[in-house]
């Protein structure tokens, strides 16, 4: 673990923000994280199955996610995936951090127009 | 030091279940070990469910497959850099996969900023490597591969070898001489036998008629090894007359009949009205090597000692295994001490008869062998003329960028550095041509499967499996250099200062031309040799379709049916029931005549019989006359269209109560009777001094194919189905409309008659006939298909040529214009020059299309190796697309503006 600050996380790549946002509704195995997150981009997909494990195995050494318990009845095989509050610390900072930058960009454009 | 890893990276077990899941399995190998352990199984199980939630969309899996490749792609680059991190990144000692990537990458956007030369390579390569991996598919699973049984290589067909009396070497057996070899237990751990076998299901719903074998109790277990999916196999008290009937199932028959419910197990079904315990049921995946399409199987009930008598009696087909370590030599010899020993204590019966061992493998597999080997050869040379094109392509290409890889080396690429990328570029197109020629592949195949001719032997065997594209990727990495390699050496080994200055005018050497100009000669040989074939297949295909066959298929249905000897014991019974189905039949409405016969043509034997001639001497044991024996009814011969040259046909007359009458052919009837009137002459089988039965000939009728259409004539004798009934006939019904309809009438009048009974293997006698053509249909149509698409890779690569020629000679063309050559001066000199190349192909193509044909003597009919008119036609043929391919350059050359041309230099 390299840091405990979630402003030090910052910015996240737009992979990892994804990932994080779909957890922030509830632990999900491999397939639907990458399903959600890629509907969550638009049309193209730009998660993999190998980009997501490896982004799941950083995500992990940083202490963002950890292993959840698979929910009764789903297969027992496939691991879940689930936030920690550090990990949900680190979104909501992402998330508020793009939000000024979006009043920024709003600011800026009215200015302009 | 290393740490050691005690867990195994493959401890996390995947287990792919489709052949996509193993190629992404072979894909994720690329990634690092440590890596794989981890996040394999788990990336394995993502994709499978992406692959199953795409499933249903247009295109889904091509996206997926796209999308997770590319995945992999940028995983395997930064998962591998990052375990590597003690390599330092200086350009010249890079990780070699770095250099890898890098050079794949460069050329990956080099080959997109030419995205109609790249779609033209990629495809050709595609078709041909794909048209090598439906081929090869194909030539694996029927000839290479092992059989599916326990250690194949023991297995041998037994034969009787009656090539001393002029038989065929490989004749079925009798009883008694299945039953003496089966004693040799020094050679043979045990021999099996096997016979075809009908009947007719009934008591499930409508009655249907079903195929099958009877097999000596030891064939499946023993013999082959393979035990039944349920229930149990056949024990040895299941051989015997007097013991209760079982039956093994398929696995295809119990899912049709029963729904595949076991309670069926143990309860007695009716087999031709016959109770019948089925006790078990084979494999899905169990195919006999004989046979493939039979559907059960029962015991043969026979008790050597009741069959003393039948020693001449050959209807078995054999098969043994070896005792483990005997050699295949080593039982043959044995065999033949035994044919020997036999010969002397049976010469009535087996006078000039052996046995012969076979490889069961080569056995099955003979008659489809010489035509896949060809097709595999001229399949490689499609892919030989596609690598010729895309090497012509490449050198043209690199000619052009003689300029780009000059400017490179000035800048301090190193020699080895261009000829890396420029392989790298190969690399890349034919590793993209491959995927996409694999996938074709798989198309191919079952496209090939479906058209393959029925009872081709081993075809549910035929898959795109592991070794298939092992195949084709070593197929694709050898174009891959094939045709870039002479591109690379040649583009690297330019000379800086002349090449940069002569940029932009003719910068191909004149080196490069003739490289290039022989290679379109070499195409045009190819394509000469590969046309050649196809059209002597074409003209022997022409000639089986217009042999005069000796009857008239068009307009005829045709029907078996065969009587369960429980039931009709009596010959009176057979013959009553036949008249009577007969007459019913001949009043269905559109019905113009109905017939039957016990085999139709084209059917193959059912039997040769010796026979000898009243008031002539009898030959001796190894010399004797053969004839086929066909019986039929009065109504035959006019429903088949049968030519009377003599005499008279069959009358209901012709029964029990008249004189034996025969009716034989002419091929018989000039052998034995030349200069003499055979009708009213006797003929007799068996020998005069032990109950010879006599026949009175009374008709002599035209020869008809009872083998294929291109079988010599034979002798053939017909008897009279009233006074030699059999159980198993064919009907005939001949209508001026569409066969087909009767179909169901007559069904209903054969339900109607004996509601135990189904009528099997209803067809035209138009499609017997299209059936027994269907391999060479086959071939035919493989083999045109590569010669057109050979055609068209030689004409495109002509083409390619000439125009490459029009627009490194426009300076030349305009000069000489400027001179006053007039527009189609011009024109023919470049067609002239086009001509040039193809007469030099043509000549060459000539020569090895007269040694290469050779190899088609076997499959072709009434047509010659080097029939003149097929090697004429295909000159024409080249000549005139040489024409067509040199005419649109040529044009764009007489169009040139010299004032345009001479001013830009």
């Amino acid at each position: 673990m390299t840091s405990n600050k979630p402003a030090d996380m910052l910015p996240l790549r737009p992979v990892v923000f994804g990932i994080l946002t779909v957890l922030r509704q509830a632990p999900l195995h491999g397939y639907g994280i990458m399903q959600r997150a890629n509907d969550h981009v638009g049309h193209r997909a730009l998660l993999g199955p190998g980009t997501l494990y490896r982004t799941l195995k950083e995500l992990r050494a940083d202490g963002m996610i950890e292993h959840a318990e698979a929910p009764a009845g789903t297969d027992a095989r496939r691991h879940y995936y689930q936030l920690t509050p550090f990990g949900d610390d680190v979104a909501v900072a992402e998330a508020q951090r793009l939000g000024r930058l979006i009043d920024t960009a709003e600011l800026a454009s009215q200015q302009a127009g | 030091m290393t740490p050691v890893h005690h867990a195994s990276p493959r401890a996390v077990t995947m287990d792919p279940a489709s052949l996509g899941e193993r190629l992404y399995c072979a894909t994720l190998r690329l990634l690092p070990a440590r890596f794989r352990a981890e996040a394999g199984p788990e990336m394995l199980a993502v994709f499978r469910d992406w692959r199953a939630a795409a499933r249903d969309r247009r295109f889904g899996d091509l996206r997926v497959w796209w999308l997770a490749l590319r995945d992999l792609a940028t995983c395997i680059r930064t998962e591998r850099l990052r375990s590597s991190p003690a390599l330092p990144r200086i350009q010249d000692q890079a990780p070699m996969i770095e250099i890898l990537f890098k050079d794949c990458r460069y050329a990956l956007r080099g080959l997109r900023r030419a995205p109609g030369f790249t779609a033209i390579v990629v495809l050709t390569l595609a078709l041909g490597i794909g048209a090598n991996t439906a081929i090869f598919s194909v030539v694996d699973g029927i000839l290479l591969r092992a059989l599916p049984f326990e250690d194949p290589d023991e297995l041998v067909a037994v034969w009787a070898d009656t090539t001393r009396r002029g038989g065929p070497l490989r004749e079925w057996l009798s009883y008694p001489n299945f039953h003496d070899v089966r004693q040799l237990d020094d050679v043979f751990a045990e021999v099996g036998a096997y016979l075809g076998w009908g009947a007719t299901l009934t008591g499930t719903g409508d009655a249907v008629s079903l195929g099958g074998l009877r097999v000596s109790e030891g064939m499946f277990n023993r013999v082959l090894g393979v035990q039944p999916a349920l229930g149990r196999g056949f024990a040895a008290g299941d051989d015997l007359p007097d013991t209760e009937r079982v039956v093994l199932l398929s696995w295809s028959l119990w899912q049709q009949q029963w729904q595949g419910d076991p309670s069926i197990l143990g309860k007695s079904i009716a087999l031709s009205g016959e109770p019948t315990v089925v006790i078990g049921v084979m494999p899905a995946t169990f195919q006999p090597p004989f046979r493939p399409q039979a559907q059960m199987w029962t015991t043969l009930r026979m008790d050597a000692s009741q069959h003393a008598g039948s020693r001449g009696e050959a209807m078995y087909h054999a098969i043994g295994r070896l005792q483990p370590g005997v050699a295949l030599a080593a039982a043959q010899s044995a065999s033949n001490t035994l044919g020997s020993t036999l010969e002397q204590e049976y010469p009535s019966a087996n006078l000039g008869m052996g046995y012969t061992l076979r490889p069961l493998r080569s056995d099955i597999v003979d008659g489809t062998s010489s035509t896949l080997w060809v097709l595999l050869g001229a399949v490689g040379f499609v892919l030989l003329m596609a690598c010729v094109n895309v090497a012509n392509l490449l050198l043209a290409q690199a000619t052009s960028r003689v300029g780009e890889i000059a400017l490179r080396s000035a800048v301090g690429a190193s020699r080895a550095a261009i000829t890396r990328q420029l392989l790298a570029e190969s690399v890349v197109l034919a590793t993209t041509g491959g995927a996409l020629g694999a996938l074709l592949g798989v198309f191919a195949t079952r496209a090939l499967i479906r058209l393959a001719p029925p009872g081709t032997p081993r075809l549910a065997e035929v898959t795109v499996d592991a070794r298939v594209l092992a195949f084709t990727a070593t197929v694709t990495l050898l174009a891959a250099f094939a045709f870039g390699l002479i591109p690379a050496l040649r583009a690297s080994r330019g000379d800086l200062a002349a090449a940069l200055s002569e940029v932009g005018r003719n910068a191909d050497g004149s080196s490069g031309r003739r490289l290039r100009a022989g290679l379109v000669v070499v195409q045009v040989a190819l394509a000469m040799v590969l046309l050649v074939g196809a059209g002597l297949l074409l003209r022997t295909f022409q000639q089986m379709n217009t042999v005069d066959l000796g009857f008239e298929p068009g307009g005829v249905l045709a029907m078996q049916l065969g009587l369960p000897s429980s039931r009709y014991a009596d010959q009176a019974d057979r013959v009553a029931f036949y008249g009577e189905l007969e007459r019913r039949l001949a009043t269905l409405p559109g019905v113009d005549a109905v017939g039957g016969v016990d085999t139709l043509p084209l059917g193959g034997s059912d039997g040769d019989a010796h026979f000898q001639i009243e008031g002539r001497q009898e030959p001796a044991r190894d010399q004797e006359r053969i004839a086929w024996i066909r019986r039929m009814t009065p109504g035959y011969p006019e429903t088949i269209g049968l030519r009377l040259v003599s005499g008279r046909f069959f009358e209901a007359s012709d029964d029990v109560e008249a004189t034996r009458a025969a009716v034989i052919n002419q091929t018989l009837a000039s052998t034995y009777f030349e200069g003499q009137e055979p009708v009213g002459q006797r003929l007799y089988f068996g020998r005069a001094d032990n109950e010879p039965l006599y026949l009175t000939i009374v008709g002599v009728v035209g020869d008809i194919k009872n083998f294929g259409v291109t079988q010599e004539s034979r002798n053939a004798i017909y008897l009279a189905y009233g006074q030699m009934p059999t159980g198993f006939m064919s009907m005939v019904l001949r209508t001026s409309g569409d066969p087909l309809s009767l179909a169901a009438p007559a069904r209903a009048v054969v339900a109607d008659l004996d509601h135990l009974l189904a009528a099997a293997n209803i067809s035209t006698v138009d499609d017997v006939v299209r059936q027994s053509l269907a391999s060479e249909r086959f071939t035919t149509i493989l083999m045109s298909a590569f010669a057109a698409v050979a055609l068209t890779l030689a004409a495109i690569g002509l083409y390619g040529v000439v125009s490459y020629a029009v627009n490194m000679r426009s300076h030349e063309i305009g000069v000489r214009m400027a001179l006053g050559a007039d527009r189609q001066n011009v024109g023919r000199l470049v067609i002239g020059g086009s001509m040039g190349l193809v007469g030099a192909g043509v000549v060459l193509g000539t020569v090895g299309a007269w040694g290469a044909t050779r190899v088609l003597a076997g499959l072709l009919y009434e047509t010659e190796p080097t029939d003149p008119l097929t090697f004429l036609t295909v000159m024409a043929v080249l000549l005139l697309s040489g024409v067509i391919a040199a005419t649109l350059p040529a044009n764009r050359a007489s169009r040139i503006d010299p004032v345009h041309v001479l001013s830009r230099s």
